[in-house]
């Protein structure tokens, strides 16, 4: 009897302790100034060249910085390894005449994690590494492409000259706008520099052997887990202190950061927090409830109804500042203008005018976002205000069938018309997949063009499956967003029928004579007042021809307790770690 | 017995060899490109003058790296009139327009002859695209040509590619007539009178050897030879124990309280059945047992986590751990932090084993032998303890036979809820990333020890009642 009462006397007291030690425990000792941010899916690497998620580029844009960034506030580009944007000069002779030149010159006090000094070896040894047959960028070398040299001054290793050959309207950013890796840290046998960068770029080049394995064995060790998971290094004012796999990534401000020492500092260059910690939670509702309870400090990308549902509530707002800046990104309904039925552009009038706009801005972004008339995001200054977004309209929809040419002569419901010899339903297909905004888009055009006669078939896919079709054109409708940059706007990827090729940008197959001579005077426009004019003509085109549909800019929603002051932007993704501030 | 052991040892081998054949061929059958996904940057910038010739070494490159340039099993079938090694050209777009071009023309030859007069223009056009005038025009008429499925359709654009040239002065007659012997190709192509339909009918088996992909990776599984993961490089064994460590941890604590705790909830009630205190708790047990766990997390998450109500655990993750000074520190924040995720695994598997241990022990009751037992005089007490308990255990070994595969494969939702590492969210992204050398060994872990629990829950059962006969 003694025996059994003290068994269950051991059990009842196991159990008090297991409450007692599950109770919640005091969180990570206090340090000077940390800050805890939620990401929702794991980085893959920490290498921003080879990290398909905007995660990679926000955590390693506090790790590797490029020479030059687009500010958060001005969206213009400032220097951040250099010491001024450089000004384009006209080449007039030698192997580059006709193209344009520009002078860098590197900060002398930019160092790298060890103290090193950033020069222009570093910034050759990133392109020759970016070059490297074997390294798996070929996408970004496309980019880097329309760099022809780099000259480095052998007197002075902060002095560089880049050439350019055409008067590419993005080459300042070409130039700039890519991270640079240490040569010391990354390359520390020096492969690459028994490499020239012309050798590397020369497609007819036929390497020796050696040559051939040096290039192999540098591309394996520059992607390996080394580089992308322990020695991620740059000249950012952050390292990564831990990165413990499923959980959270920690990076900690860098003991004698060079940026320190810069009066003035460029807003990219600055560093307050100590301690940086992003915290992967999958799950929206334990997100939310970490950032309720005070585990996490800032949270991005909130749905739209929590973000209203939080910023009503008292208990809340007194806790938390919510930001919904508008993104640099462009909702809308890829259609694909090579299937007979949207070939002619009364039907894919005809879809944009079914669309319930005020119903999609209401229920879908409860007020979180705003309506845009075509390519050009409305931030930018020659985004064309003339230009009416589409409402609907289904009395103009019938009409645009009808004059199409569709009529129900079979009795069905549905408009037909002989198409090449064979009768054709106005039946459209529409490809999702299991995210929640595109079905909910998918739902909405279904309801609506259902008024006028279209009938809309929501197919839904597996994400690669969708990614497949859409390469090789098998789709009708795929509800899709468009990421724009605070750069200038070259239509010429998503919108010239030259780009309408097996892996090329222009997706919707859009092929528009008119088009086509706009985008080739934007790309070489040398005065901006011209290339202000040409892009309202594009827009215009663009509006007319409903290529795609463009639906909402959506605005980020961010929340971010009350304990820091932060800065709020329209560049991904919105808020900038590097910048939080403890609150007065 | 040791020969009925045996037997149903080389059982499991057998059965686990054609659950890895099953998967490798579900593997195969994925939608989509891979290596395209792995490509593609969500960035129009870096679309920019992408020439088509560097992203295809890009591809092959990728497609060399996983094995996907490799036949795919022991062996392959294919229709007669398919030339050999048509399964192995990359990238898999070009596999597919030459099987189409094959097929609409049964004429395999002068189509692999197409496709390799095609491949050797885009070549020579796209290495030059950027110095020689007119070959980037060429270069990507090449490229759309090697990836359409349309023969007239190829034909009809080669022939305007031709005419275009012709009328322009900087052509050469190098290319016109490479232009011409193409047209003439599918011209061939399109004659169907000239196919080889003499071996349609019969099937080409090509023996493919040692050096396919099944058994690259199946040699790569047994001889636990580095198995890298394609996401992020790591060796697939690391990322397995690293998460499997959290799941042993995680299902271990709530399978062993729900064990405990439900066999003897389910001998008390088996002992009281029908009192009104037994009543309330078979209630509250059914109704644990009927709440899906990932209703039951959000439910604590919301209510003990949030501040919405109380704000008394740790809302997901495991905690700063490693920073803890000290060894019962470090227990103490895992502890706060499993705490809610057992629960939730807990809760419904008590339910579940205490209904079915009272179950069995009613059923215990009823038998015969304790009718005697009973009228020997012998106290409840003993019955109960010394026969009834006994007899009563071979549903809660099924259970626990059965629950070792799910404590090793994990519980991805309240993984994923509670932000716990562990196995099923190590699978599910794994699934979703196409990450097969990590998919494989999970999945072929998770079926070797269903199968060898199996076969150890059988000899327990013999061990435990002698009358149970071996089949």
């Amino acid at each position: 009897m003694v025996r059994r009462d003290i068994q269950h006397i051991s059990a009842i007291v196991f159990l008090f302790l297991l409450i007692l030690t599950s109770c919640k425990t005091g969180t990570d000792t206090p340090t000077p100034l940390a800050v805890n941010v939620r990401i929702p899916i794991e980085p893959e690497t920490l290498n921003p060249l080879f990290g398909k998620s905007s995660y990679v580029t926000q955590i390693t844009s506090l790790i590797l910085l490029p020479i030059a960034e687009y500010d958060p506030v001005s969206l213009k580009l400032s220097p951040l390894l250099i010491t001024e944007i450089p000004a384009a000069e006209k080449v007039t002779e030698g192997k580059h005449a006709g193209g344009q030149r520009y002078q860098l010159h590197f900060r002398p006090e930019a160092t790298w994690s060890d103290g090193k000094p950033v020069t222009t070896d570093d910034y050759l040894f990133t392109l020759k590494a970016i070059f490297n047959p074997y390294v798996t960028a070929a996408t970004t070398r496309g980019f880097l492409n329309f760099i022809s040299e780099i000259e480095t001054d052998p007197k002075d290793i902060l002095h560089a000259t880049a050439y350019v050959d055409s008067s590419y309207i993005l080459a300042l950013e070409v130039i700039t706008n890519f991270n640079l890796y240490p040569a010391h840290l990354y390359d520390p046998q020096n492969f690459m520099s028994k490499i020239t960068l012309d050798e590397l770029r020369d497609p007819n080049k036929k390497w020796s052997a050696e040559q051939d394995t040096l290039l192999k064995q540098f591309a394996t060790s520059f992607e390996s887990p080394h580089f992308g998971r322990e020695m991620v290094s740059g000249a950012g004012p952050y390292e990564l202190d831990n990165w413990t796999t499923g959980e959270f990534i920690r990076l900690k401000r860098k003991n004698n950061y060079w940026g320190d020492k810069i009066t003035n500092a460029p807003l990219l260059i600055q560093a307050y927090p100590t301690e940086i910690t992003y915290k992967i939670i999958t799950d929206a509702a334990t997100a939310e409830a970490a950032l309720k309870s005070g585990e996490l400090d800032v949270m991005g990308d909130v749905s739209p109804a929590t973000f209203i549902k939080m910023r009503a509530d008292s208990q809340w707002s007194a806790k938390f500042q919510f930001a919904s800046p508008g993104l640099l990104q462009m909702n809308y309904l890829l259609l694909n203008n090579r299937k007979p039925v949207l070939a002619d552009k009364r039907i894919r009038q005809a879809l944009a005018y079914c669309l319930d706009y005020d119903g999609i801005m209401t229920n879908l972004l409860q007020g979180l976002g705003q309506r845009n008339v075509g390519p050009i995001h409305p931030s930018k200054s020659y985004y064309d205000k003339d230009l009416k977004p589409i409402s609907q309209d289904i009395n103009k929809a019938i009409a645009l069938i009808k004059d199409a040419g569709w009529k129900d002569t079979n009795g069905n419901g549905i408009p037909d018309k002989i198409i090449d010899g064979k009768l054709q339903e106005l039946s459209i297909g529409i490809k999702i997949t299991a995210q929640e905004e595109g079905k909910a888009i998918a739902n909405i055009l279904k309801e609506n063009a259902k008024k006028a006669g279209i009938e809309i078939n929501i197919e839904v896919l597996d994400n690669s499956q969708f990614n497949d079709d859409r390469r090789q054109n098998n789709f009708d409708i795929e509800p899709m967003r468009m990421r724009s940059n605070p750069a200038i706007d070259d239509p010429y990827q998503n919108w010239h029928s030259a780009s309408d090729k097996p892996g090329g940008g222009n997706v919707s197959g859009y092929h528009s004579i008119a088009a086509d001579s706009v985008i080739n005077e934007i790309r070489t426009d040398p005065s901006k007042q011209e290339r202000d004019h040409d892009y309202h003509s594009l827009q215009e085109i663009i509006y007319e021809e409903q290529p795609v549909i463009f639906l909402y800019v959506p605005l980020e929603r961010i929340i971010v307790s009350k304990k820091f002051e932060f800065l709020s932007s329209s560049r991904k993704p919105g808020y900038f770690e590097n910048l939080f501030k403890r609150a007065a | 017995m040791i020969i009925s052991f045996i037997r149903r040892f080389s059982n499991a081998i057998l059965l686990l060899w054609i659950i890895s054949i099953i998967a490798f061929w579900l593997s195969k059958l994925a939608p989509g490109d891979e290596v395209m996904d792995y490509l593609s940057i969500d960035d129009s910038r870096y679309n920019i003058n992408s020439n088509p010739l560097e992203l295809q070494n890009a591809y092959l490159q990728i497609a060399h790296r996983r094995g996907l340039d490799l036949p795919m099993f022991y062996w392959s079938i294919s229709p007669g009139y398919y030339p050999t090694h048509v399964n192995l050209v990359l990238p898999l777009d070009e596999r597919k327009s030459l099987k189409s071009w094959i097929d609409q023309s049964k004429n395999g030859n002068e189509s692999v002859l197409l496709h390799d007069q095609l491949k050797s223009g885009l070549q020579i056009y796209c290495t030059n695209s950027n110095s020689i005038p007119f070959y980037n025009v060429l270069c990507q008429n090449f490229n759309n040509a090697l990836k359409t499925n349309d023969l007239q359709l190829l034909q009809k654009n080669m022939l305007s590619v031709k005419d275009v040239l012709l009328k322009d002065t900087i052509s050469n007659p190098e290319i016109t007539d490479q232009l011409s012997g193409i047209l003439t190709l599918c011209g061939k192509l399109l004659q169907k009178e000239n196919s080889e339909l003499v071996t349609t009918w019969l099937p080409l088996i090509e023996w493919n050897g040692t050096h396919n992909q099944y058994h690259q990776w199946m040699s790569g599984l047994i001889s636990q030879r580095p198995l890298t993961s394609l996401v992020d490089g790591l060796n697939a064994w690391t990322k397995i124990y690293d998460a499997l460590k959290w799941t042993l941890l995680l299902n271990g604590i709530a399978f062993l309280l729900a064990i405990i705790l439900g066999v003897r909830i389910g001998i008390w009630s088996g002992a009281h059945d029908g009192r009104p205190i037994e009543r309330i708790v078979n209630w509250i047990l059914f109704a644990l047992f009927a709440l899906p766990s990932f209703w039951l997390g959000t439910l604590f998450i919301y209510s003990l986590t949030s501040g919405e109500w109380l704000s008394i655990f740790p809302s997901g993750g495991l905690g700063s751990y490693q920073r803890a000074g000290s060894v019962i520190e470090k227990w103490s924040i895992l502890f706060s932090h499993l705490f809610l995720p057992v629960m939730c695994l807990a809760l419904g598997a008590l339910a579940y084993v205490s209904r079915q241990m009272k179950q069995s022990i009613l059923h215990q009751l009823q038998q015969p032998y304790v009718k005697a037992l009973r009228a020997q005089g012998i106290s409840e007490r003993t019955i109960m303890r010394r026969h009834v308990i006994r007899n009563s255990l071979f549903p809660v070994i099924t259970i626990i036979g059965g629950s070792v595969p799910a404590l090793l494969s994990g519980s991805l939702i309240v993984e994923v809820i509670f932000s716990i590492p562990g196995m099923g969210r190590l699978m599910y992204n794994s699934l979703l990333a196409h990450d097969w050398p990590v998919v494989f060994p999970v999945l072929m872990l998770g079926a070797a020890i269903t199968i060898f629990s199996y076969v150890l829950t059988d000899v327990v059962y013999k061990w435990a009642d002698p009358r149970v006969k071996t089949v």
